[in-house]
């Protein structure tokens, strides 16, 4: 029995060597499609894993200000007493604004210097030594064209001049790509933040962040926390806001799918009926050719889902994605010149997998059934 | 003559090309018995019904009316599955046009009745080229068959319906077209086919055909004769 079903999978991937051209023009289409596919589900999972990794190693309980309801600035006043909670062992303040540098709208974030030193930034040139001195993301440097020992000027409510101590490496965080990060107190000035600042990150001692969270609110209750769990659901929701996307993708590859059908039931049709023909009268039951074009449709799919998957990997690691990557991060442009955060996991190639046996078994093994059933009789004659 | 049970029986088996044409049969009623290790011939002008006879026998095409048996069994209303494992295990048809796979070597024409029966490649390549040495042209194996001349195809052909070691063999116009000492080749192997006790039907205009047959009947007006 087993030689039977290795002799039909013997059979079949002749048949598809021999129909290459026919079995390719199939495969295109579905490479096409699903190469975007898998493309933009690695890149979403990839974004989804850095920012929960950003989530994790960043702060345990985060803290803003309420005013009507709303979120809004601490006042600086207010998180001297944060620091003496039980269980708090760091409290940092940081004060982030958007502003207009040169043609580009970049992300300024204000921290105290003195929490830089230990970060595992990787930095081409030095971690900034003085109020005076900046850091900038790899992307904002590459679009302005800065390089460290350059002079720039943030203009807020204030202009301030820096010089750029170091650009941000793009192995880096991909969040502090289109970044400017300069010392709390001079971003301060640059946004005219009047005694306070945008938000204050507490980390607590492991296990603490749940009652460190409800002492917050306890010892002021127009503290607005947020606990680094909070956070990662929110991180979760918000990638759920892009399944649009997938459906534009979904659709896409739908769509290319559609010749890889037509040729698969040409291929199980016309060019064929006279063989299948020919083996029906030489004993080859129905059952046999249709497995024989059932592992046929198997070869084709997993070439085209091991050659969309390859293809996204190249596309993604390599080309960093150009042309997609602005749909999942719209402050890139066109070909971005940052490693783009992707992530291969099982199971999209799978479904890769399986999309395309749908594709090829619906496109041909009806086909193939009409034709071999047909007595022997009428194709030979 | 044999005495033993027919192989293949026709009774009263008409079959017509066009329904729509009613009352004007290409066959029939015909009725005939094959036993084992006989030669039939059957003959008759073209156009006549002789492949349409042959392919019955087959079991590549169902009657209209009456009944086949194929080694005791009435096929008539037989599934396809199962008429499949009578023609693979049991029987051989060398067609009047070949009907080759004309992108597979000889060898994979001639075997590929062994696909679905869990044959080896190694070993089915090896019963091909035993039974085209048999017909003298061990040459064609890795041949396509648009590279044969006529008497080489006709050869292919008989190798291709004889490589199960069929009980019956089914030739339409086996040496139709082909030199004289290819015919001769042709005769003289299934001659050897006869031996060993496989029944031929062939149809044929080929005198030495004719006087090799245990029987001969003559097809005309959709029926046989005697």
């Amino acid at each position: 029995m087993f030689a039977r079903h290795r002799n039909l999978a013997l059979a079949a991937a002749e048949n598809v060597a021999r129909n290459a051209r026919g079995y390719l023009v199939a495969a295109l289409g579905l490479v096409l499609g699903l190469t975007l596919l898998l493309s933009g589900v690695a890149i979403s999972e990839g974004l989804k894993a850095e920012a929960l990794a950003s989530v994790q190693s960043g702060a345990d309980v985060y803290c803003t200000w309420d005013a009507f309801g709303r979120d809004a600035p601490v006042p600086v006043d207010a998180i001297a007493p944060l620091a003496e909670l039980s269980g708090v062992e760091r409290v940092v303040p940081r004060i982030i604004g958007r502003i207009r540098l040169g043609d580009a709208l970049v992300v300024v974030i204000g921290v105290p210097f003195s929490e830089l030193r230990g970060q595992a930034l990787e930095v081409d040139g030095r971690l900034p030594q003085s109020n005076a001195e900046v850091l900038v993301g790899h992307e904002l440097a590459r679009t302005l064209g800065l390089v460290p020992g350059q002079r720039v000027g943030l203009e807020g409510e204030t202009i301030r001049l820096f010089e750029i101590a170091g650009i941000v490496r793009s192995t880096s965080s991909l969040w502090s790509a289109k970044a400017v990060v300069c010392d709390l107190d001079e971003a301060a000035a640059v946004f005219g933040a009047d005694g306070t600042v945008s938000d204050v990150c507490i980390y607590t001692r492991a296990g603490y962040e749940n009652i460190v969270a409800e002492a917050v609110e306890r010892l002021n209750p127009r503290f607005r926390v947020q606990t680094k769990q909070l956070v990662s659901e929110y991180v979760m929701r918000g990638m759920t806001l892009r399944e649009g996307i997938f459906t534009v993708l979904f659709a896409l590859a739908l769509a290319l799918a559609i010749p890889s059908f037509a040729v698969m039931t040409w291929l199980g049709h016309t060019p064929r009926r006279r063989e299948i023909g020919l083996l029906k009268a030489e004993g080859w039951r129905t059952s046999d050719v249709l497995e024989m074009v059932a592992l046929e449709n198997v070869i084709v799919s997993l070439l085209a889902a091991g050659g969309s998957l390859f293809l996204a990997m190249i596309w993604v690691h390599w080309l960093r994605a150009p042309g997609i990557t602005a749909f999942f991060l719209p402050d890139l442009p066109l070909f971005p010149a940052m490693d783009v955060p992707a992530r291969f996991t099982p199971l999209p190639p799978l479904l890769a997998l399986v999309f395309s046996l749908t594709v090829t078994m619906s496109g041909s093994i009806y086909t193939t059934w009409r034709t071999a059933i047909t007595r022997p009789v009428e194709v030979l004659s | 003559m044999s005495s033993a049970p027919p192989v293949l029986r026709l009774v009263e088996v008409t079959r017509r090309y066009t329904p729509a044409a009613a009352g004007s049969f290409a066959l029939g009623p015909v009725s005939l018995e094959i036993r084992p290790g006989t030669w039939t011939v059957v003959t008759g002008r073209s156009g006549a019904g002789k492949t349409t006879l042959l392919y019955l026998l087959a079991g590549l095409d169902r009657p209209d009316s009456g009944s086949v048996f194929m080694f005791g069994n009435d096929i008539t209303h037989a599934s396809e599955g199962a008429l499949a494992m009578i023609r693979r295990a049991r029987l051989g048809v060398v067609h009047q046009e070949f009907h080759f796979i004309d992108h597979l070597p000889v060898w994979q024409n001639v075997s590929c009745r062994l696909v679905p029966a869990g044959v080896s490649s190694r070993s089915r390549r090896e019963r091909a080229a035993d039974v085209l040495s048999e017909l003298l042209i061990q040459g064609t194996l890795d041949r396509l068959p648009r590279a044969l001349s006529g008497g080489e195809r006709q050869r292919v052909a008989l190798a291709r319906a004889v490589i199960g070691a069929p009980e019956v063999l089914i030739a339409d116009e086996p040496t139709s077209n082909v030199d004289s000492e290819t015919g001769e080749v042709i005769l003289s192997y299934m001659k050897s086919w006869q031996e060993r006790g496989t029944a031929l039907v062939i149809s044929s205009h080929d005198r030495a055909m004719v006087e090799a047959a245990d029987r001969q009947h003559v097809l005309s007006g959709g029926r046989l004769e005697p």
